[in-house]
């Protein structure tokens, strides 16, 4: 909210801050001043004239030659470039010698224009900095006085305090709101609002019938009429209004404005020649169309509260008036609109249509429902101002007193300010403070008088406190509370020092465990990012085909709208932000959220998800290394590090490609089916990882000359906490190696073959402990179609005494044979 | 006579073993001279024709070319070897100065390691993690917190609905009512999580990041509210700061306070002192928990009291690390994310 400083200083005389001051202390007191803003750039020198001649120059089309009257002797000669520069017109001249602009850094000099002799320069109110945009000079109204210093006249040293209220505080929407917090915190008697009002000329009165008291309980209308009602206000209001960040629109509805902002009560005129018979207010006809003042057609519903008479709807309750029943400059006869309307009524129909309007804004907020007649006659004095011939009616007054706000008395506890607020608060500060923000005082129960027993002269316990009738935030206790450490002032409040008993907190395990995750992943080369929980539909659908994601009705746009039903999307397009800004190494991971809707239930499960990209080369680019690029097994091995974390399983146990296992469940569309699979661990399924899909090079839109992306997503949820270590006793007897070279069907799956080793071993040779490992496997024509060979290594740890050469050679001698027999698996030599 | 062979003999031995060049001569020397054909060896043997007499002085003469030669032969093979290792040093010479052999290093994103930092420098006074759905119901987002529906505060904070009326989180103080409903006081409770506002400009992105905190106990008051996060700014900032505490409104707290710190701005840094070029720099805001709310949950106001504060964790990144644009956080550009390396509160 936007306040002229200059016209607060005017309500509150005794005002001696300067405008800094005044923000800081508004600042404390709750009301955030985020900036101080000046009217008009710091000129000098530019004074009112008036145009007494004005010629086209002689060779120049757009320009005209002016003599412009600054009350001196002879007339100005200045060249203007303004269509709107007219014989007779009030204008603000720059003599030479002025300093104009920002920084007044454009100084105004004696010139030749096209030839012509220019001895000045005629403003807009963009050069001036008095507003950011003008067509023209700026017209001064016809009684400016000639010569007058422009700053003077317009009160252009005034300052704009730009308030950022919070919803709580309706109350201050005005001067007089502001007003009342200084007055408090500068201990200033607040000046009542008073109204001279001439008593009633006319007869007229415009009836209202309430039908919806609940929601209107109060709505006051006079009648007023004059021959004409001029056309501009005068120049010290208008300053006010555009001060305020409102537009003159006519002096009638600007007057309103005026008043509203002085007093916070929102005010309505219609023109009393546009209706017929009397007002309701009463809930919409659904259906209902009606063009509003913005010129927008709205459709009303039923939960609509709105004003209309015998015809047709006038207003739309306390937000805004039809465009059919508005004052024009036509109007003789108006009828003002003074009213109290339910805030949560006015900011469910304002929601409900996306208006926004000041009426609304302080109507939701709660509007002080005893300042109505106060307001009226306000407008009145005013309006008589503008025209002494105006007459006006009598107020016609419609209240229903019991759907009025209620103000109940709240108790307030001395004991308790301490308890909560940590510090002692007088009795005399608090009833000071309370009254001063307007509520009555009434001390409630005294302690006794530990010298003379009685009650009467105790301390006081506690309060009943009734808040005003323009605070809508005054419910319980620490309400009240926070009144007092607010005048009290937080800048007053003492520091103390901590004492609390301190506990051991739990590790949170499942947290450390995320942590050393995104630890081993930023050691391994990935970076985090952190993407957007909405994203594009047709993307998310292709990583996920089986879930239908969770929309947002509501999105910033329409590639926002589908809820993650897994991280690869977000993942996927910050890794070709970066592959086509040149970087040749991508690795990027995000743990996050995913929204997976379960499939027997439209429950959305909110789970926690871990995922990585890795593309590009394997090693950053150096002059020890060729260039690789990664491959499955880079990824694989960064997914079976990250499980490690949590399990405590043989690695070889977590992964089942699709096309081996079929029947496990589809694939994601977007992965390569022969380079991709099922993260499996004890039949749960863990997630995915492998290579993307050539199909989804086309669909997404990525860039060709990166082909091998790999992609991992770990459901973090299922995987359980592991164990604490149980420490296995070592053996200091010699283990023994032997290495196998296999030829071995191409179909045939290494995991097969070592588990093979594994059960073979545990039945033959239980006393050791064996490790098979592969460690080269390789194809080439020479080995004939659908064959490869597999190097194996196989090492045997005695358990309990040293193993004989002659027991091993029999174990391989035996292996060899099965392998032979069972897998077709033959030795090759060694 | 055989005394002069034996010292020419030395003679010539001495003069070979300093003329030799490599270990393989000097071995060849070793059994020329000192091996079992050797001359030595076999002038020795012409020693059991000699007089006793002879045979004592003799042998001694030869013992002691023995050992010469023996000796010379020895400080011959420290020296070769000595030359060949040198050698061998010298052509295993690496240039020292071509850089190691790089792993990749990744990063974690500012806002985790700003996270991080928040939930160890709090629980150091016992606040404990909490976490709860990013998709809520109006009730823990809005109505348990003293919001109902048609309170102007909503329209504060614009919020993505789904049509079944669920709603995406505006602020994690959703999860401190959950654990309000399950656990009773005392409570002392950390809530960092992402949550979603309708707003996208240069200061606003739709998701962002925040931590609330949640204590309640039988006693704790307004004045300790303040210590608690002065004491935590100021370990988070790392340095004395100048705080301005000033009154706010929050619907789920009262009284409110929002806590600015000072800035300079022309250097962008924070300060602890007070002076012309200070601005002031909303970091966080907080209050004593609304009566209203713990009676949602079931709590008496009467005997229990706490507060609660929320801070944006985007917000406390980019004044730690002089992040400028918001936007930044969210657009993956290596070249930004590969900037925070440190690990720190991770290793």
């Amino acid at each position: 909210m936007n306040l002229s400083y200059a016209w607060l200083q005017a309500y509150l005389p005794g005002l001696k801050l300067n405008s800094a001051q005044a923000a800081e202390q508004l600042t404390m007191l709750g009301l955030e001043v985020d900036a101080i803003l000046p009217v008009a750039h710091a000129f000098t020198k530019v004074v009112v004239g008036q145009i007494i001649a004005a010629a086209p120059h002689p060779d120049a089309d757009r320009l005209q030659l002016c003599q412009v009257d600054i009350g001196d002797a002879d007339p100005l000669p200045i060249v203007c470039g303004a269509a709107n520069a007219r014989n007779g017109l009030k204008v603000a001249v720059a003599q030479v010698g002025a300093c104009l602009g920002e920084k007044q850094d454009f100084k105004i000099k004696k010139s030749k224009i096209r030839g012509q002799l220019s001895q000045g320069m005629l403003c807009s109110s963009e050069e001036l900095g008095i507003s950011e945009s003008a067509t023209g000079i700026l017209e001064l109204p016809a009684d400016a006085p000639i010569g007058k210093d422009l700053r003077l006249y317009l009160n252009l040293d005034d300052e704009v305090l730009d308030i950022d209220l919070t919803p709580n505080r309706g109350d201050c929407a005005s001067i007089l709101g502001v007003a009342r917090e200084l007055a408090v915190s500068q201990q200033l008697r607040l000046p009542q609002p008073s109204t001279t009002p001439k008593p009633p000329s006319l007869q007229q009165q415009c009836a209202v019938n309430l039908v919806e008291p609940s929601l209107a309980p109060l709505f006051l209308t006079q009648v007023i009429q004059a021959p004409a009602f001029p056309h501009m206000l005068p120049v010290v209001w208008q300053q006010r209004l555009l001060r305020a960040g409102l537009r003159p629109v006519h002096p009638i509805v600007d007057v309103l404005n005026l008043v509203m902002l002085e007093y916070g009560t929102p005010l309505h005129a219609y023109d009393a020649k546009k209706l017929q018979g009397d007002l309701q207010v009463q809930s919409a006809v659904a259906g209902t169309k009606v063009t509003l003042l913005d010129g927008k057609s709205y459709t009303l519903q039923q939960q609509d509260l709105v004003v209309t008479d015998d015809a047709r709807v006038l207003a739309l309750a306390g937000i805004m008036g039809a465009e059919a029943v508005a004052v024009d400059h036509t109007t003789t006869e108006v009828v003002l609109e003074a009213a109290y309307f339910s805030a949560s009524q006015i900011a469910r129909s304002a929601r409900a249509h996306s208006i926004h309007s000041d009426s609304a804004y302080r109507f939701e907020r709660g509007v002080d429902y005893s300042m109505q007649q106060q307001a009226l006659q306000r407008v009145v004095e005013m309006l008589q101002q503008l025209v002494p011939e105006m007459a006006s009616g009598p107020i016609y007054e419609q209240i229903s007193a019991e759907h009025l706000p209620q103000r109940q008395p709240v108790v307030l506890r001395q004991r308790q300010i301490s308890r909560l607020l940590g510090f002692r608060i007088t009795d005399k500060e608090v009833e000071h403070t309370l009254t001063g923000l307007g509520m009555q005082v009434q001390i409630e129960q005294r302690s006794a008088n530990p010298e003379n027993k009685t009650h009467q002269t105790g301390q006081v316990e506690s309060w009943q406190v009734i808040p005003p009738s323009w605070r809508f935030d005054i419910q319980l206790e620490v309400d009240i509370l926070e009144e007092l450490m607010r005048v009290y002032g937080y800048q007053r409040l003492q520091s103390v020092a901590l004492a609390w008993p301190q506990q051991i907190q739990q590790v949170n395990t499942r947290r450390s465990l995320q942590s050393q995750a995104r630890c081993l992943l930023a050691q391994a080369g990935f970076h985090e990012v952190r993407s957007y929980a909405f994203v594009d539909s047709k993307l998310n659908q292709l990583f996920n085909p089986q879930h239908q994601p969770k929309m947002v009705a509501n999105p910033l746009a329409k590639e926002q709208a589908a809820m993650r039903t897994s991280l690869w999307p977000g993942l996927l397009q910050a890794a070709q932000y970066n592959l086509n800004r040149q970087h040749k190494q991508v690795r990027l991971f995000e743990l996050a959220t995913c929204f997976v809707p379960t499939t027997d239930t439209a429950e959305i499960e909110q789970s926690l998800h871990l995922a990585g990209v890795i593309v590009g080369s394997r090693q950053p680019q150096q002059w020890s290394v060729a260039e690789e690029h990664v491959d499955f097994y880079d990824l694989k091995a960064h997914v079976e590090a990250l499980l490690a974390i949590y399990l405590d399983a043989p690695v070889t146990d977590i992964a089942y490609s699709c096309f081996e296992a079929p029947g496990e469940g589809e694939l994601p569309a977007a992965l390569h089916p022969g380079q991709s699979a099922r993260v499996m661990w004890q039949k749960q399924h863990l997630g995915y990882i492998g290579k993307i899909h050539p199909h989804c090079f086309d669909i997404y839109d990525l860039n060709p000359h990166f082909k091998d992306i790999y992609l991992f997503e770990l459901y973090l949820d299922r995987l359980p906490l592991p164990p604490v270590v149980c420490y296995q006793p070592i053996t200091s007897l010699p283990s023994m190696r032997r290495d196998l070279a296999l030829l071995v069907p191409e179909s045939l799956r290494v995991k097969t073959i070592i588990e093979f080793i594994l059960n073979f071993a545990q039945v033959k040779l239980p006393q050791a402990k064996l490790q098979v490992l592969p460690f080269d496997q390789y194809q080439d024509s020479s080995l004939g179609h659908l064959q490869k060979s597999l190097a194996i290594s196989l090492t045997f740890e005695p358990t309990s005494r040293t193993l004989i050469d002659e027991e091993i050679n029999k174990f391989i001698q035996e292996l060899v044979e099965e392998l032979q027999g069972s897998l077709k698996a033959q030795l090759r030599g060694m | 006579m055989l005394a002069d062979s034996i010292a020419k003999l030395q003679q010539q031995a001495l003069e070979s073993l300093a003329a030799a060049e490599t270990l393989p001569q000097l071995e060849q020397l070793r059994i020329a001279y000192l091996g079992k054909q050797g001359e030595i060896t076999a002038l020795l043997k012409q020693l059991k024709q000699a007089t006793p007499e002879d045979k004592k002085i003799i042998g001694q003469l030869a013992n002691t070319a023995k050992q010469s030669i023996s000796a010379a032969l020895l400080a011959k093979q420290k020296l070769l070897q000595q030359q060949q290792l040198n050698a061998q040093l010298e052509q295993e010479t690496l240039d020292v100065s071509l850089p190691g052999r790089a792993q990749a290093t990744g990063s974690l994103h500012p806002v985790t390691l700003t996270e991080q930092r928040v939930v160890q420098l709090l629980g150091q006074l016992g606040f404990e993690v909490a976490e709860g759905p990013e998709i809520e119901d109006d009730y823990h987002n809005f109505a348990a917190l003293n919001i109902p529906a048609d309170h102007p505060a909503r329209a504060m904070q614009d919020t993505f609905y789904f049509d079944d009326g669920m709603l995406l989180r505006t602020h994690t103080s959703s999860v401190q009512v959950r654990v309000m409903e399950q656990q009773t006081p005392p409570l002392r409770i950390i809530t960092p999580g992402r949550v979603y506002r309708r707003d996208s400009d240069q200061t606003h992105t739709p998701m962002f990041h925040q931590v609330e905190g949640l204590l309640l106990d039988s006693s704790t008051n307004f004045l300790e509210l303040q210590a608690t996060l002065r004491t935590f700014l100021e370990a988070f900032f790392d340095c004395k700061l100048a705080l301005r505490v000033r009154p706010s409104y929050f619907p789920f707290t009262e009284p409110s306070a929002e806590i600015d710190i000072a800035f300079n701005r022309h250097t962008r840094v924070v300060s602890a002192e007070v002076n012309a070029d200070t601005e002031w720099l909303e970091v966080l805001g907080c209050g004593m928990v609304h009566p209203r709310v713990l009676q949602a949950a079931k709590i008496d106001p009467e005997h229990y009291q706490g507060f609660a504060f929320g801070v944006g964790l985007d917000r406390l990144a980019m004044l730690r690390y002089g992040i400028a644009d918001l936007r930044l956080m969210f657009e993956h550009d290596i070249k930004f994310l590969r900037q925070f390396t440190d690990l720190e509160g991770f290793l």
